[in-house]
């Protein structure tokens, strides 16, 4: 059958430490460029990006969000009510691992209660310099039920593979409903109003 | 059910009038003789049917009534020509015919995919990229079968030996397949059930019934081969009956649509009204069967309908009915000389198409067959009876094409020599270019539409730049409101729309000592907006910062906030705020000042297990100040200071400076005297003896019985300062002070309700200003009150 079938529509939140590359996978996925000075975000930036899977489409409402310390306790207002999240790191660097774990816990405490998580090792072009073990951060996926990939925003190594692991992971109940997280006061969730119509009988 | 053997006679039924009744009523039940009745006058029509009309039209209109009703109703009409419940009864057959999908009322709201329905749309646009043409046969056949069952071989018209393939799809269409009153009133369809088999039969397991859809005689089949059966989708069906107000189902159409690959068919069958004069009325049924059949539009979210024009390929098969206009004998004779070409150019149905009144659009293949109206049933003579009907080519096969849909090949258009009926079997066969979907090249301008979906809507956001994300305020004096600017600019292709917004799970904006200006707006692209950010601490706000019971630490004179500026649509941009608190006796607790031994702008921690001092050191400077300078200074705490030197003056006593090293005047000093009074996060007299106080304040006695009753730190500065005041009042004289003047002065600051009490009204009402100013007044006549 025909694949122009309904759109699903799902909010994706980037989180990580500063300077690990969230923005710039963003931008690598959404507009297939990179920057070497990529300016760093202080507050949030909202990018929308669809994914063409076999049976389905999947449109991301993705929101990367400010990595510094001091923002933190702003986080939750944008990964509340986000139906998948990539937590970034830097293979180069064991605190932003570290700090992607923590991360990870804050989202299975206080996230969505299904979230799909994606924990992403990102400049993978830079893995001379690697201190975090591809072994260590994929057992600690597994364990954790994560998507784990190792990404280039630079090369784009892994980048759309992991928007589409992430897309495939989503559950397509007909409930999902293109709720947009961009109304009026936009990262507070909304709470998907309106309803999926049924075809009439 | 009985059957009624003999509708095969209906038309000699009428003609001969007097065997009418006996040949029905010769067949079964009295219920069936009962609508036997009826059906004579009504589906006799095939060549008589203003008799039908008439007869109806005479009748009242029909009533609703429930079937019970009807039923007795129907016993007692027996016989009786045609009565109201035979219309209702036949309406009833129709509504059970015609039982479909409602469609749902535009009006009403409901969730519309746009996105899908425009993603959809473009899909469409593109279609030529991702589809191939592929010839595919269709096989059309239609036959006025005049109530027969059927009897004989259907090889000689379905079967073509000139196709040297199968055709991919057969479309058969049958009229007055049952002429049975069942069939009529009560939307029976059991007589199509033999004739489906023989078709079947005929087709011999290689295809598939895609469906079936009768309206009483009109009966339309359509079968694919197998192979296509998975690319079939969509497949409705509907009827549409024309004749008696619409509802006599005699006459009419069945139509089945469905998308074959990717490309949409509908096959229409349909028998018109008949009769040599009745052209009007046949174009008039064709209008109205097209208008009224409607399919849902699957493709759309909204429900919306099409009808048998929005398809790439119709067909439109039947019995139209439309005769030639000659005489008898010469239509006979040009037949014999196949002069059908003459025969042709008269026919009314090539008339009324050339004359653009019926099946704009339609083409027909060119006619090289006999007219297959009206033979002797069983054999091959022309009508031979009384009436001698002038043969015609009633049974046709037309077809049009979407505009952008290819023509069709025609491979053949002829009758088949079937002999039971009045009718012979009509047959076309058409060679059809199907778009077939080319799924990869599908899949990738499916994902060019959506990129450039995403592209267009990512472009389309509001962007705009931010002077700075940080504003650091640096030291924030008390009282002493300083502004910073933020430029906003619209970078971005669109209107931006900003707000700032709380952050998550909060009401307010910022803290409360920060006004921001303006809140929301918009710019116009390139547009720049000046956003200004005031921190002001006054006494409400100083409380947050000062020198305070539970800290050991004295680290909270910094000012920190994260403002959330949000656009519409778009990013949201964060502020950070930071200032750091200049320290001030200012805005504390009599409390932590007794408790403080070091100059405020130390910035050190209250010691612990600190002797507390009788009253604050600096309420004590000011006073020994005043009381040493200025008690004889005309208009003491009447004339205002100067703010200058009262920020002067603060800043002596915060870091403990000696006055010496500043000039002002002693106004200001006196006007110092109540700001800090005033600026007491708690007054002399605490809140919580607000009322207490004012019930006292009409007598004396209750006064001095409350003053004892004051913390000892309160006591000891209320004493302190009622003492200087009445020294104060003791150099009239000179100073011209008035004690009712110094009482309304001092009772404002000394006495005050807490901030969150409904008691804090402004401007307080004058009863209130009067006992608070009575209370204080008391002390400074009385001197012997405080002691
Ligand atoms: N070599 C390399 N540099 C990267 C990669 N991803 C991001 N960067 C650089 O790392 C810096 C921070 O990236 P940014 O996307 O702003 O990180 P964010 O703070 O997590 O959003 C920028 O200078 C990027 O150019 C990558 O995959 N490889
Ligand atoms: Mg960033």
């Amino acid at each position: 059958m025909n694949n122009n079938n309904k759109i699903f529509q799902f909010k994706l939140v980037l989180l990580g430490e500063a300077a690990v590359g969230k923005s710039s996978l963003v931008l690598r996925f959404v507009r297939g460029h990179f920057l070497d000075y990529q300016e760093s975000t202080i507050g949030a930036a909202f990018l929308a990006q669809t994914v063409c899977l076999n049976d389905t489409t999947v449109k991301f409402e993705i929101w990367d969000t400010a990595g510094q310390e001091r923002y933190h306790t702003l986080a939750p207002m944008y990964y509340r009510g986000a139906q998948a999240a990539i937590v970034v790191y830097d293979i180069r660097s064991e605190d932003s691992f570290e700090r992607a774990i923590k991360w990870v816990k804050e989202l299975q405490r206080q996230g969505s209660p299904n979230i799909v998580i994606a924990l992403a090792g990102n400049k993978l072009d830079l893995a001379a310099k690697r201190k975090v073990e591809t072994a260590e951060a994929q057992q600690y996926a597994e364990e954790n039920g994560l998507l784990f990939m190792e990404t280039s925003a630079k090369t784009s190594q892994n980048v759309n593979e992991l928007f589409v692991e992430i897309a495939k992971k989503l559950p397509k109940t007909p409930t999902t409903r293109p709720g947009s997280g961009r109304v009026a006061i936009a990262p507070i969730d909304n709470g998907n109003t309106g309803k999926k119509n049924k075809c009439c009988n | 059910m009985g059957d009624i053997q003999n509708t095969d006679n209906i038309e000699s039924n009428i003609d001969n009038n007097n065997n009418n009744n006996v040949s029905l009523e010769s067949s079964s039940s009295s219920q069936n003789n009962n609508t036997n009745t009826t059906t004579t006058t009504t589906t006799t029509s095939v060549d008589n049917l203003q008799v039908g009309v008439l007869s109806i039209s005479d009748q009242s209109t029909p009533t609703i009534e429930t079937p019970n009703q009807q039923q007795q109703q129907q016993q007692d009409d027996n016989n009786r020509g045609v009565s109201n419940e035979t219309i209702k009864a036949s309406l009833d057959g129709l509504k059970h015919n015609s039982l479909k999908t409602t469609f749902p009322n535009s009006t009403n709201h409901q969730y519309i995919d746009v996105n899908t329905q425009w993603i959809t749309n473009k899909l469409k646009e593109r279609e030529s990229e991702f589809t191939e043409k592929r010839g595919m046969s269709i096989f059309l056949g239609t036959w006025n079968v005049n109530g027969k069952k059927p009897s004989e071989s259907l090889d000689p018209w379905l079967k073509d030996p000139s196709m040297s393939l199968q055709p991919d799809i057969y479309a058969i269409g049958f009229q007055e397949l049952d002429l049975t009153a069942e069939a009529l009133l009560l939307g029976d369809t059991t007589r199509s059930l033999p004739w489906e088999q023989h078709i079947l039969n005929t087709l011999q397991g290689d295809y598939v019934k895609l469906l079936s859809k009768q309206l009483v005689g009109i009966l339309l089949c359509v079968y694919v081969k197998k192979e296509h059966k998975p690319h079939i989708a969509n497949v409705q069906s509907d009827i549409a009956a024309v004749g008696i107000m619409g509802m006599m189902g005699n006459k009419g159409g069945v139509a089945i649509r469905f998308s074959f690959y990717n490309t949409t068919i509908c096959i229409l069958n349909s028998h018109l009204n008949a009769h040599m004069d009745n052209v009007l009325r046949r174009n008039q049924d064709m209008k109205d069967i097209s208008k009224n059949i409607k399919f849902i539009n699957e493709s759309s979210t909204d429900h919306s309908t099409i009808n048998i024009f929005d398809h790439d390929q119709l067909f439109w098969i039947g019995d139209l009915n439309y005769r030639i206009p000659l005489p008898d004998n010469e239509v006979k004779e040009k037949i014999k000389k196949k002069d059908f070409y003459n025969l042709f150019l008269v026919d009314q149905l090539n008339q009324q198409m050339k004359a653009g009144a019926v099946f704009e659009g339609f083409q027909e293949p060119p006619i090289s067959f006999a007219p297959t109206y009206k033979y002797d049933a069983g054999t091959e003579e022309y009508d031979s009876s009384e009436k001698k009907r002038t043969p015609a080519w009633c049974d046709r096969i037309l077809w049009k094409t979407h505009k952008k849909a290819e023509n069709v090949g025609i491979l053949s258009y002829k009758r088949a020599e079937l002999i039971s009926s009045d009718h012979r079997p009509v047959s076309a066969s058409f060679v059809i270019k199907i778009k077939v979907v080319i799924p990869d090249s599908k899949n990738r301008i499916y994902q060019e539409i959506v990129k450039e979906l995403d592209k267009k809507e990512n472009d389309s956001m509001p962007d705009a730049n931010i002077s700075t994300n940080m504003v650091d305020f640096e030291t924030i004096k008390f009282m002493q409101p300083i502004s910073k600017q933020l430029i906003f600019e619209n970078i971005g292709q669109v209107i931006a729309r900003f707000q700032f917004i709380p952050k998550l799970d909060e009401t307010i904006l910022c803290k409360p000592w920060l006004k921001i200006s303006p809140l929301a707006g918009m710019m116009i692209p390139k547009e720049k907006v000046t956003i200004d950010l005031t921190i002001y601490v006054d006494n409400l706000t100083s409380g947050l910062f000062n020198i305070n019971n539970n800290s050991t630490n004295s680290t909270n004179e910094s000012m920190d906030d994260i403002l959330i500026l949000h656009l519409e649509n778009g990013k949201d941009y964060f502020i950070s705020i930071s200032g750091k608190f200049q320290k001030t006796c200012f805005g504390n607790t009599l409390d932590n000042l007794v408790r403080y031994p070091h100059p405020i702008r130390n910035n050190l921690p209250i010691p612990p297990e600190q002797k507390k001092l009788s009253i604050p050191k600096e309420l004590w400077r000011i006073i020994d100040y005043i009381y040493y300078n200025g008690l004889k200074e005309e208009g003491l705490f009447i004339k205002s200071g100067v703010t200058k030197e009262m920020e002067l003056i603060r800043d002596c006593l915060d870091t403990a400076e000696p006055f010496s090293s500043i000039s002002f005047s002693i106004h200001s000093m006196a006007e110092t005297l109540i700001r800090f009074l005033e600026s007491l996060v708690e007054p002399v007299i605490p809140f919580n003896m607000y009322q207490q106080a004012l019930d006292a304040s009409s007598s004396p006695l209750s006064c001095k019985t409350l003053v004892s009753h004051l913390p000892s730190v309160n006591y000891n500065v209320f004493f302190y300062l009622i003492s200087f005041l009445i020294e104060t009042l003791s150099n009239q004289k000179e100073n011209d002070l008035k004690p009712d003047q110094l009482a309304i002065i001092f009772s404002t600051v000394l006495l005050r309700p807490s901030p969150q009490s409904q008691l804090s009204q402004f401007p307080p009402d004058a009863t209130t200003v009067k006992k608070k100013a009575d209370l204080i007044l008391h002390f400074l006549i009385s001197k012997d009150l405080i002691n």
